[in-house]
């Protein structure tokens, strides 16, 4: 049940940040605004997060390095992008 | 005036806005192949010396020449929102229609499609017109309506997302 749970949410959870991602990428190649570089940037962290998380359902040993501290990692870098996309002028 | 559109880059962009008013920023970036923030540079440049108005109504920095727009052009600026663009290109099409047809054929709730009813008759875009107990809705401009589209581009997913990033600063 647990696991059915977790790839729902891992599964919708990489679906959105790949369309978002590729939304961020056609804006970005239209405007070529280096804020949205870096959303394109963090969509792309947050899909590969999911990518993660999906596969270490299917391979239990990637669970086991998919510690909370590595997760935690992602979501700082995730944050750290997003600081500086706001900070940046665009 | 001169003075202040010396420089070329200036003169470019207020060629852009007298061909396109209610271009934002993004837009005129793209059109000129011009950095952003040169763009919004020169823009708070000519806002200041009075050669352009802003209008934030939509939600976005818009770009008019002063003087020279009128209130009713300005607000043509909302047929870039998705629904009521939807709305608007039913009314084209079927002159007069209820509100029961509208909502037929646009996916929005009711009292979404009342409010943006509302909105297009508080901007003079669209008027009310009863025939006994029923009430039907128009465009009261048709051919100027139709001109303005025909100039403007519909609303963009991916200019969308450009302008809520570009909107978000310090």
């Amino acid at each position: 049940m647990d696991s059915l749970f977790n790839i729902i949410i891992y599964g919708f959870g990489m679906i959105f940040s790949f369309g978002l991602f590729i939304v961020s990428l056609f804006s970005y190649k239209n405007s070529k605004n280096k804020k949205i570089f870096f959303v394109s940037i963090i969509l792309f962290v947050f899909f590969i997060k999911f990518i993660l998380l999906s596969t270490s359902i299917f391979y239990p040993r990637l669970e086991n390095i998919l510690s909370i501290s590595i997760l935690s990692i992602f979501d700082l870098i995730m944050l750290a992008l997003l600081f500086l996309a706001i900070l940046i002028k665009s | 005036m001169d003075d202040i559109l010396e420089l070329e880059t200036r003169r470019k962009i207020y060629d852009l806005i007298s061909k396109n008013p209610g271009l934002h920023l993004s837009k005129i970036s793209e059109l000129l192949k011009m950095r952003i923030s040169l763009v919004e540079y020169h823009m708070r440049y000519l806002e200041k010396h009075d050669i352009v108005t802003v209008d934030k109504k939509t939600g976005f920095s818009r770009y008019f020449l002063k003087g020279k727009v009128e209130t009713k052009t300005k607000h043509y600026s909302i047929l870039r929102q998705k629904t009521i663009l939807s709305i608007i290109f039913f009314l084209i099409k079927h002159d007069t229609a209820r509100h029961k047809d509208i909502l037929e054929n646009i996916d929005c709730a009711p009292s979404t499609l009342s409010y943006h009813l509302n909105k297009l008759i508080k901007y003079n875009i669209i008027e009310v017109q009863r025939y006994g107990e029923m009430r039907g809705y128009k465009i009261i401009n048709r051919d100027e309506i139709i001109n303005y589209l025909i100039r403007y581009k519909p609303f963009d997913l991916f200019e969308g997302f450009t302008d809520i990033w570009t909107e978000i600063n310090i």
